[in-house]
């Protein structure tokens, strides 16, 4: 398993709870969100900026290809 | 006869440089406050850690910010505790002579307190933490080897059978940061913070259990101007202690399939009333998913400033902003009250019709 830095940029829609759901969305595109935070809003753009880690499985394949020569 | 308790939600956003609970345990004061007025107080170890430092406040849960995420969001409920059985983890990361002062800390907790911890497990790999701090000015950071870490909290809880996980890793030095010094004198950012809560976000996340860290540090240098608020961190050689206290009564992590399963209903986040938070740092899982619950007052102190611009107007939250948490206390005893905190200023506007 490994912990990745993620950054993002999130369409900030009517409700919060719509905002919370649109960036677990995008968080999970890279894995699994650990711990996120909407840093600062684009008012004007009507973006969410948005700053987390997620977890990431290492998959079989990932750990063969790791350890071969 | 009031049969609902008055449940507040206080967060003090971590690694985020809030000039109020931004430091060591310095949000402290105003958690024991709105205990004074709240049935529940629902709040976090950033709030109630101060190292060596820590109240026992008898009707406040601590709650680490992943579970404190899932419980806003209607995903896991808390259940009270008499008490935890609590399991160390230990970085192999850590000197051995410091190694031995975490120990001996636990054994303090044990033997001065009475706190029921049980084992520790040293980690079969070094965690080998690292630390950032992000575009935004917030302190991120992780560990390279979260799989040890896991496999150390895995054999507390299955051979040990422990309740809750305290874990100290090693951080690095950085003696000579400027980002330390700041800390160190009441300002900026503190550079650790984003990290400890990544290590303890894994734990909870994966596990469902209590869990807190505390860094482990070589001892600074004396420095006379230390700041009050970052104090609570220079007179000792761990930071221990206020994990145990805070962990020895954590309430336990309830999914939702296990809601109601042994007849005791624990507390979810319907029965929070209102949440007190800085008014830049809205931004978080927790505020966005109690901002959407019925009848849940948000309460935004403008005088503890972070390095987020992330108020409640920029994300559509209706919020009440305050000062400072001297006027949210006031706010907080007129809800409890059932008075509308606008009836306590001297112009009322006429009755709207519809």
């Amino acid at each position: 398993m490994t912990t990745h830095f993620i950054t993002a940029e999130v369409d900030l829609p009517e409700t919060a709870d719509e905002l919370h759901a649109a960036i677990e969305a995008e968080l999970q595109k890279a894995g699994s969100p650990l711990r996120w935070a909407v840093t600062d809003v684009d008012v004007a753009r009507q973006k969410a900026m948005v700053e987390g880690y997620v977890l990431v499985e290492l998959t079989k394949v990932e750990i063969e290809t790791s350890v071969s020569p | 006869m009031n049969l609902r308790p008055f449940t507040v939600v206080l967060i003090v956003p971590t690694g985020v440089g809030a000039s109020i609970g931004g430091y060591a345990g310095d949000a402290l004061p105003v958690a024991r406050a709105i205990a004074q007025i709240c049935d529940t107080l629902i709040t976090h170890p950033n709030v109630l850690n101060g190292a060596q430092l820590y109240w026992p406040i008898a009707n406040a849960l601590y709650v680490e910010g992943y579970a404190l995420d899932k419980f806003a969001s209607g995903c896991w409920g808390l259940q009270p505790v008499h008490q935890n059985r609590i399991g160390l983890i230990l970085d192999s990361g850590i000197e051995p002579e410091l190694q031995r002062r975490q120990l001996q800390a636990a054994d303090a907790a044990r033997a001065t307190l009475g706190l029921n911890i049980t084992d520790y497990v040293v980690t079969d790999i070094p965690l080998k933490v690292e630390l950032r701090t992000s575009d935004s000015g917030a302190s991120w950071g992780t560990i390279a080897n979260p799989d040890s870490l896991l496999r150390a909290a895995e054999v507390l809880i299955k051979k040990a059978r422990v309740e809750a996980i305290a874990v100290v890793a090693r951080f690095p030095d950085n003696e000579d940061s400027i980002q330390l010094q700041q800390y160190r004198h009441g300002q900026g950012v503190d550079p650790l913070a984003g990290a400890e809560a990544v290590i303890s976000h894994l734990i909870v996340k994966t596990f469902k259990i209590p869990c807190a860290h505390a860094p482990a540090l070589a001892p600074l240098p004396l420095d006379p101007h230390i700041s009050p608020r970052s104090a609570a961190e220079e007179i000792g050689y761990t930071f221990l202690p206020c994990v145990l206290a805070g962990l020895s009564r954590a309430p336990q992590l309830v999914t939702e399939s296990q809601i109601g399963i042994n007849g005791e209903l624990p507390i979810t986040g319907d029965r929070v009333d209102a949440v007190v938070v800085p008014a830049t740092a809205c931004g978080g899982s927790a505020i966005l998913s109690l901002s959407q619950r019925q009848g849940v007052k948000i309460i935004a102190v403008t005088e503890n400033q972070t390095q987020m611009q992330v108020t409640p107007e920029k994300l559509g939250i209706k919020a009440l902003e305050v000062n400072s948490y001297l006027e949210a206390l006031g706010v907080l005893a007129a809800y409890k009250a059932g008075i509308n905190p606008a009836a306590l200023r001297p112009n009322i506007s006429t009755l709207r019709r519809l």
